[in-house]
């Protein structure tokens, strides 16, 4: 069983773009490619590996690339969509069992994750960010993820555009819309090339933190 | 020396010449040069009027009239800052949302066979 669709956002993923798309067209999926203003090859790279390749004419960061993508899909009329990275450390034989997992236990989102990824840091911000929201997913930044009917629609709206990372605001506004989401255990290579566009710097980091802190506050559910 | 109205009186002008000015150039257009023009003419008001402030700060129980001024002219400086991130987050929201149509707009006329643009 293995889903029609399947969104990449790429930024500049030269290295690794090709092969990751040319596994998964073997799986019979069609793939988006969302090239995110790359100022390498992504683009045509993944168009010759067999990927329709949208381009964004301004950077919109991971979220937005991946936003485009899905509305794609939803405007070609897809019930389900599969997300994962350009940079090859999703495997693409997890994507059946992501797609099968959503249709097993019916979630809106499965998210593929792989709590043993990750820096200490990564790990800091995430028990941090699991304790403010109260939800208690143990990948939050995972970006491979099966996206079902609901969430599809859900994730298409302008409501969301404004988010600038694809985690919290993400889960927690399908959490907001009464959506379910599952986790699915799944083993993430390394990065094939490249390293994490948010923990890159220590800068980033922060501004990352304090804008998914006030997010995550603002978004809380009362109870 | 002059006198403080006619100094006050003098800003204003200039405030409000500025205003029509940027108005009348396209530099400044919509609501936003409501607000200016609001902000001339309670400096005009002021201006002409000083004691406006004095009646105030005694209706409040103010004891030192140029706080009430400051803490008002602060309070509304603060406001206007509010309103314009909120329009800049609305903006960025609808270039978000068109760079992403051109994009599948892009892929659209792709698919219809047309060049490349």
């Amino acid at each position: 069983m293995s889903p029609d669709w399947v969104v990449i956002p790429a930024q500049n993923e030269a290295a690794t773009i090709a092969d990751v798309v040319a596994a998964v067209v073997q799986t019979g999926a069609k793939v988006v490619v969302v090239d995110d203003f790359s100022s390498d090859d992504t683009a045509t790279l993944a168009t010759a590996a067999g990927a329709i390749v949208l381009s964004l004419c301004s950077p919109l960061g991971a979220w937005g690339a991946t936003q485009t993508g899905l509305r794609y899909v939803h405007a070609k009329g897809a019930q389900k969509v599969i997300c994962m990275d350009a940079d090859g450390q999703h495997p693409v034989s997890a994507i059946s069992t992501l797609f099968l997992a959503q249709v097993q236990t019916g979630s809106d989102l499965v998210i593929g994750s792989d709590p043993s990824r990750g820096s200490w840091q990564r790990k800091l911000a995430w028990a941090w960010l699991r304790m403010l929201s109260g939800e208690s997913l143990r990948d939050l930044t995972s970006g491979f993820r099966c996206c079902g009917p609901k969430a599809l629609e859900h994730l298409v709206s302008a409501d969301i555009s404004l988010l600038n990372y694809q985690d919290m605001g993400v889960l927690l506004s399908l959490k907001r819309a009464g959506l379910t989401i599952t986790e699915v255990p799944v083993e993430m290579g390394p990065r094939g090339e490249g390293a994490s566009r948010i923990f890159a710097s220590w800068w980033r980091v922060g501004l990352y933190l304090m804008e998914t802190t006030a997010l995550t506050l603002a978004m809380r559910r009362m109870r | 020396m002059i006198s403080y109205q006619l100094t006050s009186i003098a800003i204003a002008i200039v405030v409000a010449a500025m205003i029509l000015y940027l108005v009348r150039r396209n530099r400044l257009q919509g609501q936003h040069s409501l607000w200016w023009i609001g902000v001339a003419l309670v400096v005009v008001l002021l201006a002409a009027v000083p004691n406006i402030v004095d009646r105030a700060a005694t209706l409040f129980g103010v004891s030192y009239p140029p706080t009430l001024m400051l803490v008002i002219g602060f309070a509304a400086l603060l406001i206007k800052l509010v309103a314009m991130d909120l329009e800049r987050t609305q903006q960025e929201r609808r270039i978000r949302r068109l760079v992403q149509r051109v994009a599948l707009l892009e892929a659209k006329l792709k698919d219809n066979g047309s060049p490349d643009l």
